[in-house]
């Protein structure tokens, strides 16, 4: 399969029709014939005003804020993993979901209130935490001949810790504090208008243009430390580059929709079942994969119990979870079939 | 010229030395084969080589060029190293490894050219694995996987070509394959090829000189007939050989004297007759 036409062709045909689904439900529904007049430029007169509105300043951001949180996650989930070479590893695992909390909880407790392109001082302060916890456990995890991917993963899983031991002491001692942060802690999509879908377009197509730019070397990346150098990386540089490309990422979906779990461990995966492991095909399958889970997240968080809303991180981690099992038990499955 | 040269290389791990003040000078067309003892030190002598250890003292040279000042990727167009082993958890196919030897040439970002395709069927061709192309490395045996990590080496198409024992776990037929393929390869190319080797008789026909390394410093290096000689491979290999003429090769043939056991009978040369050691 040179180019994998077919699956990204369904991958587009299918995210529309989400988008379209996403944009159709909620608290106030709306048709759908409306809804395809009103998307492709038409007047479309069977809508009132007040529905017009509802698409414009509320769905339509909601929509594309879904889908750029989830192709940030998931092109973050294939740089972690490419970096740890571990399945397992997704944007949380290094410390970036710990630093983001940490940055959100001294955000809320100390008031911080500044504001940049459309991002809030709770949003910044989540990146700002992010990007800082996973500096640190990148300097820590480096440090020394031959950083190996272990050590990289072992000072993830000690600095998260702390982080999360420092945040939650925080929270004890400021318990008024505690109902805004756990809020932001479960992620979420509600609220999101134009100025933070450009905020974050714009962080996931940076995080995006680095990873992608490095698909070759992370194809070799694969093959382990020894055969890396011999084939002409340099690893150090590398190891920088796909950091910052896929914390950038993190940061993108952080900053916009708080904490969300699961999409950068799940999407990778699903996407890798459809066009095989080079990265040159994974990295926008994985975004288009994360996309979808996403938007079928965010529409059932506004659905379920309409028309009040529920967290999407925790919807992600409970439709996640099992599916992430069966992937486990599948991929189990065919191991023990092939030894 | 010579290709590549190690000034008094040394180095050592945990203070425990692994290499003591290592020079050889190998020229273009040349096949050296590496002979030692396990923990003698060969893999760690080809990692210094290409820089994947780095020497605490003493120098390598790519062409009379010191290869600290070489970037990373222009010493993987010089240098082709075949590891004895890396990760083999990835659904990547056996055209994706081998293409992958391509990457010194062609970068981050560029596309294979047409001739980086050539290069990589020819390698693919060369190793007799052309039909496993489509294949999942997960699914390659071990002898298959050698071959393809052989055939990447090769399209790294680099003029110094590092084996870290590109035989082990390949049956009879695919050993000479290999090497008789090597040696073609750097005589036609004017490839230095340094090769880690165990079977001393194969590196017998196969080398041009031999290196053999004992207590982590090289005791010897020439022909098959100056290297091998019983009281060089006792003292490297702890073990009492008699080296003959091949019958066909008239290469050295070293054949070893297995250790008297009671039950292992030997050939009494004057009277022809078999005896029992007691």
């Amino acid at each position: 399969m040179k180019y994998p036409i077919v699956p990204f062709a369904i991958a587009f045909v299918f995210l529309l029709a989400l988008a379209i689904v996403s944009l159709v439900s909620g608290a106030v529904s709306i048709s759908a014939y409306g809804v395809l007049e009103w998307l492709f430029g038409f007047e479309a007169e069977s809508l009132t005003n007040t529905e017009r509105t509802i698409l414009m300043q509320l769905r339509l951001p909601r929509v594309i804020t879904a889908c750029l949180v989830g192709c940030s996650l998931g092109i973050a989930g294939v740089g972690f993993q490419g970096l740890f070479r571990n399945p397992l590893a997704d944007p949380y695992v290094i410390g970036a979901s710990s630093g983001a909390g940490l940055g959100v909880t001294l955000a809320v407790v100390l008031g911080f209130q500044a504001s940049f392109v459309g991002l809030s001082g709770v949003a910044l302060s989540a990146v700002v935490g992010s990007l800082l916890a996973v500096t640190v456990v990148f300097a820590i995890g480096s440090v020394g001949r031959g950083s190996s991917v272990l050590t990289l993963l072992l000072a993830g899983v000690a600095v998260s810790s702390m982080i999360n031991a420092i945040a939650s002491l925080l929270m004890y001692l400021n318990d008024d504090s505690v109902v805004v942060i756990l809020a932001w802690l479960m992620g979420s999509l509600a609220g999101n208008d134009w100025s933070i879908v450009m905020a974050t377009t714009a962080s996931s197509l940076v995080g995006f243009a680095i990873l992608w730019s490095m698909s070759r070397p992370m194809d070799v990346f694969l093959l382990g430390d020894v055969t890396s150098e011999s084939l002409g990386l340099d690893l150090f540089r590398f190891r920088i580059l796909l950091v910052v490309g896929s914390s950038i990422a993190t940061a993108a979906a952080v900053a916009s929709a708080g904490i969300i779990g699961f999409v950068g461990l799940i999407a990778p995966h699903v996407a890798r079942r459809l066009v095989g492991p080079r990265h040159l095909w994974l990295l926008p399958m994985s975004a288009c994969v994360g996309a979808a889970i996403m938007m079928v997240a965010d529409v059932a968080a506004r659905t379920v119990v309409a028309p009040a809303e529920l967290p999407v991180g925790i919807l992600t981690a409970i439709l996640g979870c099992p599916f992430f099992l069966f992937l486990l038990k599948s991929r189990k499955e065919t191991q023990d079939g092939a030894s | 010229m010579s290709q590549l040269t190690s000034k008094e290389l040394t180095f050592s791990y945990a203070n425990r030395l692994i290499l003591d003040r290592i020079s050889m000078e190998l020229k273009a067309g040349e096949v050296v084969v590496l002979l030692g003892a396990n923990g003698a030190g060969k893999t760690t002598l080809l990692q210094s080589l290409c820089r994947q250890l780095r020497p605490e003292a003493g120098t390598v040279e790519v062409a009379e060029r010191d290869i600290k000042l070489f970037t990373r990727r222009s010493l993987a167009q010089n240098i082709a190293f075949m590891p004895q082993h890396e990760n083999r958890q990835s659904e990547l196919t056996v055209h994706d490894v081998v293409s992958l030897g391509r990457t010194p040439h062609s970068g981050w970002w560029m596309p294979f050219s047409k001739h980086d395709r050539e290069v990589v069927e020819e390698s693919l061709k060369a190793t007799g694995l052309s039909e496993f192309r489509r294949r999942r490395i997960t699914q390659l045996s071990g002898g298959e996987w050698r071959r393809m990590i052989l055939a990447r080496a090769l399209a790294q198409d680099a003029p110094i070509l590092l084996l870290d024992e590109p035989t082990a776990g390949l049956d009879l037929k695919y050993q000479f394959d290999v090497l008789d393929r090597v040696r073609r390869m750097a005589k036609e190319r004017d490839l230095v090829v340094v090769v880690t080797l165990h079977d001393l008789n194969h590196a017998a026909m196969f080398g041009d000189r031999l290196a053999l390394l004992f207590n982590h410093a090289l005791i010897a290096i020439g022909t098959a007939r100056e290297v091998l000689t019983p009281s060089l491979i006792r003292q490297a290999f702890d073990v009492s050989v008699t080296v003959i003429d091949h019958p066909v090769h008239g290469t050295p043939f070293v054949v070893p004297m297995y250790p008297t056991c009671g039950d292992i009978q030997r050939v009494d040369t004057e009277s022809g007759t078999t005896v029992r050691d007691d």
